[in-house]
C-alpha cells in the first residue's frame, strides 16, 4: 500500500488481502501421560464445585446485596436462602434446606435475614428469583 | 474507518413502494388478530407439580407428604408448595395420589404460560426477521444464503415487547453518518438536543438532535443512509401503523454524524462524537464501524464512556476473518463496556461474511438481509465509457488523444494509453491528455459522490494521473478531487470513492481524468473501470434492505436501551451480563464466540445476575 503516493487523505483504497493459513498443530503425547490420562484428570477437577464462601452457626444474620432487577424487586421476586452443612453443596442437593425470602413491599426484596441455624457450621447461598417467564432464578451465589 | 455494511458489486433496488402497498393489503385484512395474539398454554413443567394443603394440615405432617414423591422446591403461598418430583415420578399419578389425599385441597400440574404477544402494526414489520422470525422470505434480500429461515430463529422481541416496548429514559448515540432525524418513522424519537453540550462539555445551545463533527456543526443530516438504518433497528417508532419497529418502539436517537457522504471518517471524528454522546448523557452507544490499527486516542475515548457507565455495541466486521488472529477495533478493546457482535443469518448460522472470535467476539445477532429505514433515495448513474465497441463520443478527449476505450480483464476500461495493456504498451512522454464527460442530475440531490477502480504505473514524482470535476459542461476549469503517481501493486483494481459536493444542487457534474507526463521514462499507464456517480436525495419514507455486522449491532444497542430503561438502577456492568450471558445458545456460534450464544430480548430482560456481598454475622 505504501508504494502509492499521494498528498492528501481522500482516496480510499481497497484491495484483497491474501492471508497465510496458519495452522497451529496440537501434541497429545509425551510427558509421561496419555490423553486419557489428561481427560480424566479434567472431569474429576470438574465435578468438584467451588466451596460455598459463607458459613454460620447458631443465631445469624445473613446479609447480602440487594440485585438491581426490577423484577426481583417486585411482587413475585425475591430471595432464596440455601443452607447446608456440606461446604461443596449445589442448591439442587437433596439434603439443601431453604427459606424463601419474598419481596414484601417498597424499593427492593429483602436484603437479609435471622436464621437460626442450630448446632454445628452451616453453609450458605443465596439465590433471586423473579416471575417473569413463569419463574427465574439467578445463579446461586458464590 | 471502514463501516460494516456488506456492499455486494451488483446493486439491486428495492420496489419499497410495491412492498409497502402489499403488506398494507395484506396486514389490513385482520389488523385486531395482528394486534394482540395470544399464546395459549403449552404443557407443563415435566417434573414439577403443585400441591395446596387444607389450612388445618400441621406443618409437621406436610414435609412427610411432599417427601414422598420428591422435594420441597419453593413455596408459592402460604399454605401451596411446589414440589419437584423425584426422577422416575410420573406428573399424572402424583397428581392423582395427592388428589386422594385428605390433607391436600388440590394438586395440579406446573403448567407453562406464555406471554400476550404484541404484534405492531408498522407495514414493513412481517419483514422484520430478526424480531420475529416466521420462516418469511426476504425477497429483496441482497444476502443470498438461508433465505427463508427458521421459525422462531429470533430475538424473542415480542415476549419481550409485553414487558416493556418505552426505553424514552434511554439515550443511544449512533455514532455513524448522521441520522435522517425527519424520517417518518424516526422523528417523534430524536432526542431533543436543546441546550445540548460540546464534547469537552461545554455548553453549545440548541444542536439539531445531535452533532456533525464531519463538517463541525450542529446538523447531523445523515448524507449516507447508513446512520438511518442503524438509527431504525435500535428505535424506529413501533406500532405507528408505518414503516418498522425498532427493538425499542421508543427511545431517545441521538445522531452523532463521524462518518461522511462515502462512509468514511477520522479517529479526531470519532473520539469528539464518543465524548459528544458521554457529554450528552448518552447510556448507550452504537458504533457500527471500525478499522484494523490499534488506537490510542479511540480507546481512551471509549474508556472514558465506561467511567461514565455507557455500554458500546461495536460490529465483528465483514471479512469473515478471526478476530482474535486479525484485530478489529473498537471490537478488540480490552474494555467490559464493549459488546462485539457478529451478524446471523436467517437460520441463525453465522453470516459467511460476519468476523468472528472465540476470545473477542461476544454474541451473534440478526445482521443478514434486514430492512430499516433509510435516508432517502439512492440513484447510481453508471458508465462504461463506451459505444458499441469505441470511446463513447459523450466522453471528449481534449489535448493529446491518448484516453481511449479498452477492454481489460474483461472489463471495460477507459485508459491511456490507447492500446493499454498493462504488459508491454508504454505511454507517450510530454503529453497532457484530458477526457470527460458530463452527467446530467435533477438538481435536488443532496449527496453526490464519485467511484471508480484503477489501476496504474506512473513514473513517480514526474507523471501524474489527475481526477477532475466540475458543474460546468467542460472539464476545465475544475477543482482537483485528488492527483496519484507510483504504482498499484499487483494486478488488481483498486476502488476510488469521492465526494463531490460542488454537484450538489447543480444538474450538470462533469468528471474529468487527465494523465500528465514530463519527458522523461514511461511506464504503464492507467485504466478506470467501474465507474459511478451515487447520488441520495433525502427523502422522509425510504426503506432499505442491508446486511451486515453494522446491521447485527443495533440489534444489541437497542437492547441495551431496553435493559437500562427496565431495570433503572442497572449498571452497564448489569446490561452487558444480561446481553451476554442472558442470550440464547447456537450451535453455529459455540467455540467462535465469547459467549456461543445470539443475543435474545426475552431472556435478557428475565435474566438475573448472581448476588453478591453475602456475609453472615453471628447474633
Amino acid at each position: 500500500m505504501n508504494i502509492f503516493k499521494n498528498h492528501k487523505a481522500y482516496g480510499t483504497i481497497i484491495h484483497t488481502i491474501i492471508l497465510p493459513l496458519i495452522i497451529s498443530a496440537l501434541s497429545c503425547n509425551g510427558e509421561g501421560i496419555d490423553i486419557k490420562e489428561k481427560i480424566g484428570l479434567i472431569l474429576a477437577f470438574s465435578r468438584s464445585p467451588a466451596p460455598v464462601s459463607v458459613s454460620c452457626s447458631g443465631n445469624c444474620l445473613i446479609s447480602w446485596n440487594a440485585n438491581r432487577e426490577k423484577a426481583v424487586n417486585s411482587s413475585g421476586g425475591g430471595y432464596r436462602l440455601y443452607y447446608s452443612k456440606n461446604s461443596h453443596f449445589q442448591i439442587s442437593d437433596a439434603d439443601v434446606q431453604m427459606i424463601d425470602v419474598p419481596y414484601v413491599s417498597g424499593s427492593t426484596a429483602p436484603t437479609s435475614k435471622s436464621v437460626n441455624f442450630g448446632e454445628g457450621n452451616w453453609y450458605i447461598r443465596i439465590v433471586a428469583y423473579s416471575s417473569l417467564n413463569g419463574e427465574s432464578v439467578s445463579a446461586p451465589s458464590d | 474507518m471502514k463501516i460494516y455494511m456488506r456492499k455486494y458489486p451488483v446493486i439491486i433496488l428495492i420496489f419499497i413502494s410495491l412492498l409497502i402497498f402489499l403488506l398494507a393489503v395484506s396486514i389490513g385484512a385482520s389488523p385486531d388478530l395482528l394486534k394482540k395474539k395470544f399464546r395459549p398454554v403449552t404443557g407443563h413443567v415435566k417434573d414439577e407439580i403443585i400441591v395446596k394443603f387444607k389450612k388445618n394440615t400441621p406443618y409437621s405432617a406436610r414435609g412427610d407428604r411432599i417427601s414422598r414423591m420428591g422435594i420441597h422446591k419453593s413455596d408459592i403461598s402460604r399454605d401451596a408448595v411446589l414440589i419437584k418430583l423425584s426422577e422416575g415420578e410420573n406428573i399424572e399419578e402424583a397428581v392423582k395420589e395427592y388428589k386422594n389425599d385428605p390433607s391436600i385441597e388440590y394438586a395440579q400440574p406446573n403448567y407453562i404460560y406464555h406471554a400476550y404477544e404484541i404484534i405492531p402494526n408498522d407495514t414493513n414489520f412481517s419483514s422484520l426477521w430478526g424480531l420475529k422470525n416466521t420462516h418469511q422470505t426476504i425477497s429483496e434480500g441482497t444476502y443470498p444464503y438461508n433465505n427463508p429461515g427458521t421459525v422462531g430463529m429470533d430475538m424473542d422481541a415480542v415476549l419481550a415487547w409485553d414487558q416493556i416496548t418505552d426505553c424514552s429514559s434511554v439515550i443511544v448515540a449512533v455514532v455513524d453518518s448522521g441520522i435522517n432525524y425527519n424520517h417518518v418513522d424516526l422523528d417523534t424519537n430524536m432526542w431533543d438536543g436543546t441546550s445540548c453540550k460540546d464534547a469537552s462539555g461545554n455548553a453549545l445551545g440548541s444542536c439539531t438532535h445531535g452533532y456533525n463533527y464531519v463538517s463541525n456543526d450542529n446538523n447531523p443530516m445523515d448524507l449516507y443512509g447508513h446512520g438511518t438504518h442503524v438509527a431504525g433497528t435500535i428505535g424506529a417508532v413501533g406500532d405507528n401503523g408505518a414503516g418498522t419497529s425498532g427493538v425499542c418502539w421508543s427511545v431517545k436517537l441521538m445522531a452523532v454524524r463521524v462518518l461522511d457522504e462515502l462512509g468514511s471518517g477520522t479517529t479526531s471524528g470519532v473520539i469528539s462524537g464518543i465524548n459528544f454522546a458521554v457529554q450528552n448523557g448518552a447510556k448507550v452507544i452504537n458504533m457500527s464501524f471500525g478499522g484494523s490499527s490499534y488506537d490510542q486516542a479511540f480507546y481512551d475515548a471509549v474508556s472514558n464512556a465506561r467511567s461514565y457507565g455507557v455500554v458500546v455495541a461495536a460490529a465483528a466486521g465483514n471479512d469473515g476473518l478471526n478476530n482474535d488472529s486479525i484485530p478489529a477495533y473498537p471490537c478488540n478493546f480490552d474494555l467490559d463496556n464493549i459488546i462485539c457482535v457478529a451478524a446471523l443469518d436467517q437460520k441463525y448460522q453465522r453470516a459467511t461474511f460476519s468476523n468472528y472470535g472465540p476470545t473477542t467476539v461476544d454474541v451473534g445477532a440478526p445482521g443478514a438481509n434486514i430492512m430499516s429505514e433509510w435516508a432517502g433515495t439512492p440513484y447510481i448513474i453508471s458508465d462504461d465509457f463506451k459505444t458499441g465497441t469505441s470511446l463513447d463520443p459523450a466522453w471528449i478527449r481534449v489535448g493529446n488523444l491518448e484516453w481511449n476505450y479498452n477492454i481489460h480483464s474483461g472489463f471495460d476500461c477507459l485508459t491511456n494509453p490507447v492500446n493499454f495493456d498493462w504488459a508491454g504498451y508504454k505511454y507517450k512522454n510530454s503529453i497532457d491528455a484530458g477526457v470527460y464527460k458530463s452527467f446530467t442530475l435533477s438538481g435536488s440531490e443532496d449527496a453526490v459522490t464519485l467511484t471508480f477502480a484503477s489501476k496504474f504505473e506512473l513514473e513517480p514524482y514526474f507523471d501524474y494521473f489527475r481526477i477532475f470535476y466540475s458543474t460546468s459542461a467542460e472539464m476545465m476549469p475544475g477543482n482537483l478531487l485528488d492527483y496519484w503517481f507510483g504504482l498499484t501493486p499487483g494486478d488488481y483494481f483498486y476502488l476510488f470513492q469521492y465526494n463531490m459536493p460542488i454537484c450538489v444542487g447543480s444538474t450538470t457534474c462533469t468528471v474529468g481524468f487527465e494523465l500528465d507526463t514530463d519527458s522523461s521514462y514511461t511506464y504503464r499507464g492507467v485504466a478506470i473501470t467501474y465507474f459511478n456517480i451515487d447520488t441520495l436525495t433525502l427523502n422522509n419514507t425510504s426503506y432499505k434492505i442491508v446486511s451486515g455486522t453494522s446491521m447485527a449491532t443495533p440489534h444489541v444497542a437497542g437492547l441495551a436501551a431496553m435493559l437500562f430503561a427496565y431495570n433503572p438502577e442497572y449498571t452497564y456492568q448489569d446490561v452487558v451480563n444480561s446481553i451476554k450471558y442472558g442470550g440464547e445458545d447456537i450451535s453455529a456460534l459455540a467455540g467462535i464466540t465469547v459467549t456461543g450464544k445470539a443475543v435474545n430480548a426475552w431472556r435478557s430482560l428475565y435474566y438475573i445476575n448472581k448476588p453478591t456481598g453475602v456475609t453472615a454475622t453471628k447474633l
